[in-house]
């Protein structure tokens, strides 16, 4: 499917830009008798033959609105057709009322070693304009190589990590992505629970406040460590458990979990260990956390008790078989439902499984030797567990008389092994972290790894984190061009992308995370408004992507109020600080910083080109690089601050379009 | 063929029984709203209706426990209180309420319910007892064979998809509120803020093919700051963003994304101007119910400025999926929604809109009447309430069942097959916002299961024909 896209020889068009009379200065000093003044520059310039991005040179005019023919001369070291191939001849029309006109070149991949090479587009000159500025552009041809450059490694960070930290950014383009997965997965587990007792973190503010803000910590405090204490680097490890946190749900919306932000901790511990351990345990794990126990209140059930009446609670049971393992319907390995002989779908389980497995869930209470403690797994109460015989999925018979953890084992036996969990788990991380719809051949190749990571174990998360990760489907180019990939940026990455890269930090080195975040957003770690997350994996937004089946999670908590909160908040963000403490706690205020593009404020296309490949891990649409250039070139270029105002207004325009907020 | 590719046919068959349903018909109501569905921007008929109206949505997520809402007294109590053990609410503690018509035994009401009672007897409010999704009408012996059961019943996400879709045996991406929209919307002379608002965030209800919902907070909207023609650097801002949201994207979710943004933009200042109308005082107070019901009020109070006939708005509070304290956590609750209800409805009474308005409440299922020790579990069936100046107040509709285990309805637990549908529900609502019974099917194809659409009765009868 995917494949049917044109070639890339093929999709070389000349692209004009569009009439338009934006930016003052441009349309008050355009006059159709006043000759042309033509100058060149690129969109982009640096080029890769393993990730052949189209690069594009655009050439402008100003003063006239006549059709001006502008030749061109090409030359530099790289060969066409045998190098790359453009749909430039020899001269290029901008054509009346137009301001651009775009040229492509598209890199050929080849195995030589040939060093960098290089393409120049040179002006010639004509007696129907003058040249401003430079009359040429060169552009750089990387050789093929395992290592990825700045754009490749930006995007695989925004879908691995939290954002294209400069650190991790280096790591990964000396190490490539498979060498930096497996230095990820064999680095020292970064705790929370750890986290929040040994940095101490605001001991004095109210302890809901305290989960959400470790993580937040954790994930940011690696330019600034607590002296003493080693910060934690295993980025992707944390990655996978907050994804995992949207699929395994507890929330601090209730009154309990609320106060006891040490046991929330305690328990995403354990998706941090689940991140690349055995799934088979962390349903287990998962199964047996107080947190767990209390959110979906599997704690303190009981046997049946005939006399009064009373029945096992079935929350747990229908929820551990809906959310957290093999979901409503028997599915293929490729995430398809599997069909009846009237063509609907099989339901995996009835009411009557279900009663079944609430009966298994019960005699777990709280373990610890203090009043409900949230930090110690539950515990066996053998006299409130029911003991007599269960049958389970797929005609598993539990005998009677067995021990809850006898049964609860087999339960989770029995929900590991079912032939959905693979390609259901896996279909849930890769919303997560790459694409809202996955093709049926990716989730069986991520199935496949989740039934054998190739030792003949299954369950092995590491597995599938880096099948997902390394998937064709995630990293080969040509798949972004369906126009149905990509998610949507959640609010919360975004947020951390944008301090992630921009190396967001506080004077005091207290990370205080964006207030009011889960009212701005409608997301923030441990605060989903139920067991059902923020968004569901199968919500549809209106329109177009309903009328083709196509999901998109995150556009759940796209509301006209939150289309424009995120812009707004960007825009704070940039004029004050990321976590405003204004006058109260100033030390604790973060602001983004732009060291490099400071430098470059004085030349817009090369703000916009680094700023884009840093943001989005591309190049701009040229159309949409053109109108932000326009902007820019609107502000003035003197008087105080102006560099700031500058890059503050190419971040904003950036950050608020459909190029950032769709990660692809 | 996989499920998706199966349900997309589904879907696209229904749009094209809907559209091509407009050959046929033959009364001008339906002429015109099939037109509408099909072309609402061509065809306008802001005449047609002289009167506004406006349909409140109030969802409870989670699953309220509504039997113990409207719960049997009198010589049923015993009953009621055998079956639901450690969950029965004392009989001295129900508030009594005196139905006009025969529900079959006496009723009473929770005893945080003062509000809903007062409305009730002063016959504002009617309740409709265990309704809920149905594909067709179903008996024991249907369930037992699996014979045309909801999918996925007895679950959240299903549950509440169905309450919204009422076509609980095809997933449909558009919900019932989202058609009427789109049959409907052609009445309304201005179309720049949606006629469909929610003040809860998006959902599938209030989607229609050409209709989506406005979504604002219970703060009202928000503007997009340094976005604005005041002074000459905003104007080149709001030229830059303009014309950047003016792109075209060759992939969907850019695409939509760029549309949601734009639609927010566009609807902003006339929202803004319309629901900065002043209302008068009001009890809701500021929690968090409280000020989406305002808010509703607000928009309500601004539909001229708006240029709207018809309105839907979707309101949504609570978590109420209680396996566990459900009495305590309903003591809690349950005063918060009923006070809203009552000092909403004062509010409409004080704008003069009581007659214009009318609020009924959903949740994806009713729970099962044994206990758990302490909670209680899904269920089906529920009862739900309706208020409104038009209604047929203090009135028990549907079939109040018997409170016994293992009867007709049980199918264990407690958890009872639903006597009266969605659809039905819905479609009593529908007809009163305007839709022509000959439309009816366009909306809720599966109405004609449950109802005559020859009879000249209401569906339920809750709605003053």
């Amino acid at each position: 499917m995917i494949m049917k896209f044109q070639q890339k020889s093929k999709a070389i068009l000349l692209l004009i830009a569009n009439l338009c009379m934006i930016g003052f200065g441009l349309a008050q000093s355009t006059n159709y008798t006043l000759s042309d003044v033509v100058s060149i520059s690129t969109i982009n310039n640096e080029l890769s033959e393993s990730w052949p991005t189209p690069g594009t040179i655009v050439i402008r005019r100003s003063g006239g609105l006549k059709a001006v023919t502008v030749p061109f001369t090409i030359s530099g070291s790289a060969t066409i057709h045998t190098d790359y191939q453009t749909n430039a001849g020899t001269s290029v029309t901008i054509p009346m009322g137009k301001r651009e006109v775009w040229l492509q070149i598209i890199p050929k991949t080849d195995n030589n070693p040939e060093g960098d090479e290089t393409v120049r587009f040179t002006l010639s000159n004509a007696p129907a304009y003058t040249i401003s500025g430079s009359n040429f552009v060169e552009l750089t041809i990387k050789d093929q190589s395992v290592l990825p450059n700045d754009e490749e490694a930006t995007r695989f960070l925004i879908q691995a990590a939290f954002g294209a930290d400069p650190d991790e950014l280096a790591d990964v383009k000396s190490m490539g992505f498979e060498n930096w997965i497996d230095a990820q997965i064999a680095r020292p587990k970064g705790y929370l629970q750890d986290t929040l007792i040994q940095q101490n973190i605001i001991p004095n503010y109210e302890t809901e406040y305290n989960a959400r803000m470790t993580m937040w910590h954790l994930i940011m405090r690696r330019r600034y460590p607590a002296p003493g204490v080693t910060v934690p680097t295993d980025i992707l490890r944390q990655r996978i458990a907050y994804s995992l946190l949207q699929i395994f749900v507890i929330s601090q919306t209730g009154d309990d979990l609320a106060v006891n932000s040490e046991g929330v901790l305690n328990y995403y511990d354990k998706l941090i260990d689940g991140a690349f351990g055995n799934f088979r345990q962390l349903l287990l794990d998962v199964s047996l956390h107080p947190c767990m126990g209390l959110y979906l209140s599997h704690v303190d059930n009981q046997k049946p008790d005939p006399v009064n009446n009373i029945f096992p609670d079935e929350n747990y049971a229908r929820e551990i078989m809906q959310l957290f393992s093999i979901g409503l319907w028997e599915l293929n390995q490729d995430g398809t439902r599997k069909l009846d002989a009237f063509g609907d779908p099989i339901p995996t389980y009835d009411n009557g499984d279900i009663s079944q497995f609430a009966r298994v869930f019960t005699g777990l209470t709280w373990g610890g030797t203090t009043w409900h403690d949230f930090t110690t797994n539950m515990v066996v109460n053998e006299s409130a567990h029911d003991t007599d015989p269960k049958v389970l999925l797929n005609g598993m018979n539990l005998t009677g008389g067995r021990t809850t953890m006898q049964d609860i084992n087999s339960a989770i036996d029995n929900l590991f092994n079912h032939e959905n969990t693979g390609p259901f788990i896996g279909r849930l991380l890769i919303q997560r972290l790459v694409t809202s719809n996955p093709s049926p051949a990716y989730i069986s190749r991520v199935a496949a790894k989740f039934a054998d990571n190739g030792s003949g174990v299954r369950g092995d998360m590491g597995a599938v984190v880096k099948q997902i990760l390394l998937d064709p489907e995630a990293r080969d180019l040509s798949y972004t061009k369906d126009p149905t990939f990509g998610k949507m940026r959640e609010p919360y990455l975004t947020l951390l992308n944008f301090a992630k890269t921009f190396n967001a930090q506080p004077e005091s080195g207290d990370y205080h995370e964006a207030n009011l975040f889960y009212e701005y957003y409608l997301q923030e770690p441990f605060l989903s408004p139920s067991v059902f997350n923020f968004y569901s994996p199968n919500f549809r937004p209106p329109g177009e992507m309903t009328e083709l089946g196509k999901y998109g999670p995150e556009f759940q908590i796209l509301t006209a109020v939150t289309a424009l909160q995120a812009p707004n908040n960007l825009k704070g963000s940039l004029d004050y600080a990321i976590s405003r403490w204004g006058t109260v706690y100033p030390a604790n205020e973060m602001h983004m910083m732009f060291p490099e593009e400071l430098l470059i404020a004085g030349d817009p296309d090369a703000l916009i080109r680094k700023l884009a490949v840093k943001m989005t891990g591309r190049a701009l649409r040229p159309r949409s690089f053109q109108l932000i250039r326009e902007l820019l070139n609107s502000l003035p270029a003197s008087g105080q601050d102006w560099q700031q105002n500058r890059v503050d207004a190419a971040v904003y325009m950036i950050g608020s379009i459909a190029e950032f907020n769709i990660m692809k | 063929m996989d499920k998706k590719s199966f349900n997309d046919i589904s879907r696209r068959k229904f749009i094209g029984q809907a559209s091509c349903a407009a050959v046929g018909a033959t009364s001008l109501m339906s002429t015109l709203t099939n037109f509408f569905l099909t072309n609402s921007a061509v065809a306008q008929n802001v005449d047609f209706f002289t009167d506004y109206r406006a349909l409140v949505c109030f969802f409870m997520p989670g699953g309220n426990d509504s039997f113990n809402l409207l719960v049997p007294t009198g010589a049923a109590y015993s009953e009621y209180s055998t079956v639901r053990g450690d969950l029965a609410l004392p009989q001295n503690s129900l508030l009594p309420i005196n139905p006009i018509n025969d529900a079959g035994r006496p009723l009473a009401l929770h005893p945080g319910a003062t509000g809903l009672r007062d409305l009730f007897e002063d016959g504002n409010l009617s309740f409709i007892s265990n309704v809920g999704s149905l594909v067709r009408p179903t008996t024991m012996t249907d369930y037992l064979n699996g014979y045309q059961i909801p999918y996925g019943v007895f679950s959240h996400s299903d549950q509440q998809e169905q309450w919204q879709t009422s076509i609980p045996d095809v997933r449909s991406g558009l919900g019932w509120a989202g058609r009427v929209a789109d049959m409907l919307n052609g009445v309304n002379k201005n179309t720049a803020v949606s006629m469909n608002v929610s003040i809860a965030g998006n959902n599938l209800w209030q989607v229609g093919n050409q209709v989506y919902p406005y979504t604002v907070s219970a703060d009202g909207a928000v503007s997009l700051n340094g976005y604005g023609n005041n002074n000459s650097s905003n104007l080149l801002r709001k030229t830059a963003i303009d014309n950047l949201l003016a792109q075209e994207y060759h992939n969907v979710l850019e695409k939509t994304f760029t549309k949601v943004k734009r639609n927010a933009l566009d609807a902003y200042d006339l929202f803004k101007t319309a629901t900065d109308t002043p209302i008068p005082a009001d009890n809701l107070g500021n929690g968090p119910l409280g000020k989406q019901l305002r808010q509703v009020a607000k928009t309500i109070a601004g539909r001229n400025i708006l240029g709207v006939k018809r309105q839907i708005f979707y309101v949504q509070w609570g978590g109420w999926d209680f396996h566990d304290e459900v009495l305590v956590n309903m003591s809690e609750m349950i005063p918060i929604v009923s006070d809203a209800m009552k000092a909403f409805y004062d509010l409409l009474v004080a704008m003069g809109v009581e007659n214009d308005v009318t609020t009924f409440s959903a949740s994806e299922f009713g729970r099962s009447l044994t206990t758990n020790n302490r909670g209680s579990d899904h269920a089906w069936g529920g009862n739900q309430w309706v208020i409104g100046g038009a209604i047929n107040g203090k009135r028990i509709y549907g079939q109040y069942p018997d409170l016994y285990e293992n009867g007709p309805l049980d199918t264990g637990r407690g958890r009872f097959i639903p006597t009266t549908s969605v659809d039905e529900l819905a479609a009593e609502l529908a007809l009163w916002l305007g839709v022509s019974k000959t439309d009816l099917p366009i909306i809720l194809p599966n109405i004609s299961r449950f109802y005559n659409l020859n009879s000249m009765a209401n569906p339920i009868g809750f709605m003053g024909v």
